[in-house]
C-alpha cells in the first residue's frame, strides 16, 4: 500500500533521464595516438548517428535505478503487519508443579515453553506475566525483553493454584489494552479442579500442558496423641495413593532419631489406608517418610511434636476461670507453675489480659480485650473461614465453635485465621513480636463451651501445638504450607474457557519501508558515481 | 654505439680506411714509396723479406638522435615522449662517452637541432636542450626525416630514430630518404602499454592527438581484440620495412624501465654493443 502515491508522478523522471540519455548523450571521448589504427573495426554500434536509443549502460541503469527508488520512497509505500498484541502468560505455580515425571521438574519445563514462547513475541509485544500460585501475582509486564527476567526467576509454591483469579487477572490487563489483540496463555500440569465459574475472558485462552502423569503417593497425616492416662503415646499415620495403578507403599517412622516402625501397605488406587504406631512416653520428635520414590517428594515425609517428652512448665496470668485451669491441668505432660519463678515459662496463658511487654515464649491469648491496638482489624473481611485440616481443629466439634461470639471483627495483620465465622475471627494464630501465638476471640465461660469436651481438646490441640511452633523456631506466618490437595498430581480435564464478545479487530499495523528504499537510491547513486569516476 | 666512424679521429670506432695508429692490422710486402719506418725490421732478420706494417685508425662517430615530438608520443597514461627524451638523453650520454660527436634534432611543430656535444662536459647542456622539448602538433614523419639531415653532409652519421612510427602511410619513404644520404639508420619504435592493449567499452569518440579526427565507435570485446591483432600486424610491418632496408629496428615499451630498453631492447637490436 502507498500512503502518498501521487509521488508515483515523479516515476517521469526516469522517463526524463532517459530522454536527456537520448537527445544529448554524448560519447565518451578518448584521446588515441593514432584514430587510423581503430578504423573499420567490427563494432557494437556503427555510432554514425548522434540520435539514436541509447545502450543500456551501467550509468544509465544506476541512474534509472536510483531515480525509481527515490520516487518510491516519496511514495512512502508500506506493507500491513499483524496487530501489536498483548500476551498474558499465566504460570501454573502450584506444588504439583515440582512433581519429577518431566525433568527436571514440571515447572522448570514450563517455563522453558514459556520462554521459547516469549522469544517469539516481537519487541512490539506487551506480556504479562502472571504467576499463580495460592494466589495471582502480576509479577512483571511490558516487553517481552523486560519479562524475561521475571520468568526466569520465578518458583513454584506449595498450594492449590489461584487459576481462577489468574485468568481474571489476565483478562483485566488485556482489557487495558484496547489496542492490541489479546491472547492468554497458561502454563500448567491441569492438576487442580476446574474452577466453580468462569465468566468470559477478554481474550482465548491457550493451554500449554506439561506433565500428566499420576504415580505419587503421600503421606498426608500424621498426629501423635498421648493417652488420656499419659502412660502412652500413639502416632496416628495416613497415608495415600493418588496413583491410577495399585501401589506398594513403605514407609519409616522414627522418633527422636530412632527407627520406630517399618511396613508395607498394598493401597489400591486412590485411596487412603491409616495405621498407628505406639510410641514411649518420652518421645518428643516423631517423622515418616515414604521409603520408596514417586514424582513428588514434598509429600513423602511429615514431622510432628509429639505431646510426650518432659513436662512443660505454664504460667498462667490473668483472671483464668477454673474451666480454662482444669483444661489446662488435664493436658498430658504439662503442669501450672504457682511460684513465682525467673525462668519463662515453656507457656504462658494470658486469659483477659494483654500486658504492654509480653512474656517470653509462646502465649495462648483466651479471650484477650477487643480494645487492644495488637487486635486491630486490618484490611477488607470478617476472617470467615475454616481450616479443617489445621492442627488447632484436630478432633473438634466444629459446630460447637460456630456458636462462639467473637470479641473482634477484623483479622490482625500478624494473624492468621483458622477458625471464623461471619462475625468475626475466633481461632487464630501467627507470630506477634516475636512470639508465636494462639488467640482464642472468644469468652468460654459465656457460651458455656469450657464445660463441654471440646474446649480441653481445644486447649490441648493450642498447648502441642504452640509449645511444638516454639520449638521449631517460629510460627511461619508468611511462607506457604504444602496443602496436600497437591498430591493428587494427575491432570483433570482442561475446561472450556469462554471469550467475551470479540472486541473490534485490532487495526493491523503498517510497517513503512520508504527509509529503506532512500538508503538504496542513496547508496545507488553512489555506485553511480563510482562508476563513473572509474569511467572517467 | 655501433658503426664505422666518419666524424674524425680520436673517436672510439675503427676507422673505415688504414691511417697511422698503434692498432696493427696486417703485413703486405714493401712497395717503392712506402714509408720504410714502417718496415718490420725484426721480420726482415728472421724471413730475409721486407714488410711493411699496416695499422688502423680509431675515429669519432658522428651521431643523431632524432627525437619524435609529435602530438601522438605525447598521448596516453605513461606517454611515450617522456621516455623516448629519457632514452635520446641516454643514448647521447654512451656516445659522449665514447667521444662521438652527438646531436639532437627533434620533430614535432617545432623542428630545432642541438650540438654537437662532445666529451661528458657537455652533458649538461645537453640535458637542458632536451628539457627545452615540448610535445604538440601534427608531424608528416616522412617529410620531417628528410628534412632533419637536409644540408649537412651526413655521409656516415648514425642517424637514431626515436618515434612512435604512426604515419597512416608508413615510413618507408622517410627510411628511403635517409638511407639515399647514405647515413646509417637505426630505429627505435617506442610503443605505449595503451596503445598494445587499451581498456575501455562502450560508446566512445576517438580523437586522433594529431589530426584530430574523430571516430564514434560502439567498442566491445571483440572490437578490442580486432585492434590487438591489428596493432600486432602494424608492429611487425614496421619491423619488416626496417630490415628490408637494412635499418636496425628495436622495439620498446614505455611503460617498462629504461634500463630494460639500454640493456635488453637495444643491445639484442644491435643497436648498442
Amino acid at each position: 500500500m502507498l500512503l502518498a502515491p501521487l509521488a508515483l508522478a515523479g516515476l517521469l523522471v526516469p522517463l526524463v533521464i532517459y530522454a536527456i540519455h537520448w537527445l544529448f548523450g554524448t560519447r565518451r571521448i578518448i584521446r588515441v595516438p593514432a584514430a587510423f589504427l581503430w578504423a573499420d573495426l567490427p563494432q557494437v554500434r556503427s555510432g554514425r548517428s548522434r540520435r539514436r536509443i541509447p545502450p543500456f549502460t551501467w550509468l544509465l541503469l544506476l541512474q534509472l535505478a536510483a531515480a525509481s527508488l527515490l520516487v518510491l520512497a516519496l511514495a512512502r509505500p508500506t506493507w500491513a503487519t499483524d496487530a501489536p498484541r498483548h500476551v498474558a502468560f499465566i504460570v501454573d505455580a502450584s506444588g504439583s508443579m515440582q512433581a519429577t515425571d518431566v525433568g527436571p521438574t514440571r515447572f522448570a519445563a514450563a517455563r522453558e515453553a514459556a520462554l521459547q514462547r516469549l522469544a517469539a513475541l516481537r519487541a512490539t509485544d506487551e506480556v504479562s506475566l502472571i504467576r499463580a500460585g495460592n494466589s495471582a501475582t502480576l509479577v512483571a509486564s511490558g516487553s517481552p525483553e523486560s519479562v524475561k527476567t521475571a520468568l526466569q526467576a520465578m518458583q513454584p509454591g506449595l498450594t492449590v493454584p489461584a487459576i481462577r483469579e489468574a485468568l481474571a487477572l489476565a483478562s483485566t490487563r488485556i482489557d487495558q489494552s484496547p489496542g492490541r489483540s489479546g491472547q492468554i496463555v497458561l502454563f500448567t500440569d491441569g492438576a487442580w479442579a476446574p474452577p466453580d465459574s468462569i465468566g468470559p475472558l477478554s481474550a482465548p485462552v491457550e493451554v500449554v500442558p506439561t506433565g500428566g502423569g499420576s504415580n505419587n503417593q503421600a503421606i498426608t497425616s500424621l498426629v501423635v496423641r498421648m493417652d488420656p492416662t499419659g502412660l502412652a503415646q500413639t502416632a496416628f499415620v495416613e497415608v495415600a495413593n493418588e496413583s491410577d495403578a495399585p501401589a506398594r507403599i513403605s514407609t519409616r517412622l522414627q522418633a527422636d532419631g530412632a527407627p520406630m516402625d517399618e511396613r508395607r501397605l498394598d493401597v489400591a488406587p486412590r485411596t487412603r489406608a491409616r495405621f498407628s504406631v505406639a510410641l514411649p512416653t518420652d518421645a518428643h520428635h516423631v517423622r515418616v517418610e515414604l521409603a520408596s520414590r514417586d514424582a513428588l517428594n514434598l509429600d513423602d515425609a511429615l514431622e510432628a511434636a509429639a505431646p510426650g517428652g518432659p513436662v512443660r512448665e505454664i504460667d498462667v496470668l490473668g483472671p483464668a476461670s477454673d474451666g480454662l485451669r482444669r483444661a489446662l491441668e488435664s493436658v498430658p505432660r504439662t503442669r501450672i507453675r504457682t511460684g513465682d519463678s525467673n525462668a519463662p515459662a515453656d507457656l504462658s496463658v494470658l486469659s483477659g489480659i494483654l500486658p504492654p511487654r509480653l512474656p517470653a515464649g509462646p502465649l495462648l491469648l483466651v479471650n484477650p480485650p477487643a480494645s487492644a491496638g495488637r487486635l486491630l482489624g486490618v484490611g477488607l473481611g470478617s476472617g470467615e473461614r475454616v481450616e479443617p485440616n489445621h492442627p488447632l481443629l484436630q478432633g473438634l466439634d466444629l459446630t460447637t465453635l460456630q456458636e462462639q461470639a467473637p470479641t473482634i471483627g477484623g483479622v490482625p495483620g500478624w494473624a492468621r485465621v483458622v477458625f471464623g465465622t461471619q462475625a468475626g475471627p475466633l481461632i487464630m494464630e501467627g507470630t506477634l513480636e516475636g512470639h508465636p501465638v494462639v488467640c482464642l476471640t472468644f469468652d468460654p465461660t459465656i457460651s458455656g463451651l469450657e464445660k463441654s469436651l471440646a474446649f480441653p481438646l481445644l486447649i490441648s490441640n493450642a498447648t502441642a501445638f504452640l509449645v511444638a511452633e516454639a520449638e521449631r523456631g517460629a510460627i511461619p506466618t508468611n511462607t506457604e504450607a504444602f496443602d496436600s490437595a497437591e498430591s493428587d498430581i494427575a491432570p483433570r480435564p482442561i475446561p472450556a474457557f469462554a471469550e467475551a464478545a470479540p472486541k473490534a479487530e485490532a487495526a493491523p499495523g503498517n510497517a513503512e519501508v520508504w527509509p529503506w528504499a532512500a538508503v538504496a537510491s542513496v547508496a545507488v547513486l553512489g555506485l553511480e558515481w563510482l562508476v563513473f569516476a572509474r569511467r572517467g | 654505439m655501433r658503426g664505422r666512424a666518419r666524424g674524425g679521429f680520436g673517436g672510439d670506432h675503427e676507422a673505415r680506411r688504414r691511417a697511422q695508429s698503434t692498432d696493427f692490422v696486417d703485413y703486405r710486402p714493401y712497395q717503392p714509396g712506402d714509408d720504410f719506418r714502417r718496415i718490420d725490421w725484426n721480420l726482415y732478420g728472421r724471413l730475409g723479406t721486407l714488410e711493411v706494417k699496416l695499422t688502423q685508425a680509431r675515429e669519432r662517430l658522428d651521431v643523431l638522435v632524432v627525437l619524435d615530438c609529435s602530438a601522438s608520443m605525447a598521448c596516453g597514461l605513461a606517454t611515450n615522449l617522456q621516455f623516448a627524451v629519457e632514452l635520446g638523453a641516454a643514448l647521447a650520454y654512451v656516445g659522449m662517452l665514447r667521444a662521438d660527436s652527438v646531436r639532437i634534432a627533434y620533430i614535432g611543430a617545432d623542428e630545432a637541432k642541438f650540438g654537437p656535444f662532445a666529451g661528458r662536459a657537455q652533458l649538461r647542456v645537453l640535458l637542458d636542450s632536451l628539457a627545452r622539448i615540448a610535445p604538440g602538433g601534427a608531424v608528416d614523419l616522412n617529410t620531417s626525416l628528410e628534412r632533419c639531415i637536409s644540408g649537412a653532409n651526413a655521409s656516415g652519421t648514425l642517424v637514431v630514430l626515436v618515434s612512435d612510427l604512426l604515419a597512416p602511410g608508413g615510413i618507408a619513404p622517410g627510411l628511403e630518404s635517409l638511407l639515399a644520404r647514405k647515413v646509417e639508420v637505426a630505429v627505435v619504435h617506442v610503443v605505449g602499454e595503451d596503445q598494445l592493449d587499451p581498456h575501455f567499452t562502450g560508446e566512445v569518440s576517438l580523437v586522433d592527438a594529431e589530426s584530430g579526427e574523430a571516430i564514434e565507435l560502439g567498442v566491445s570485446l571483440e572490437t578490442l581484440a580486432a585492434y590487438r591483432g591489428r596493432f600486432q600486424r602494424w608492429l611487425d610491418e614496421c619491423q619488416a620495412q626496417c630490415r628490408m632496408r637494412g635499418v636496425r629496428y628495436a622495439r620498446v615499451r614505455s611503460d617498462r624501465p629504461l634500463a630494460t630498453a639500454m640493456l635488453d631492447d637495444l643491445r639484442s637490436a644491435g643497436i648498442l654493443r
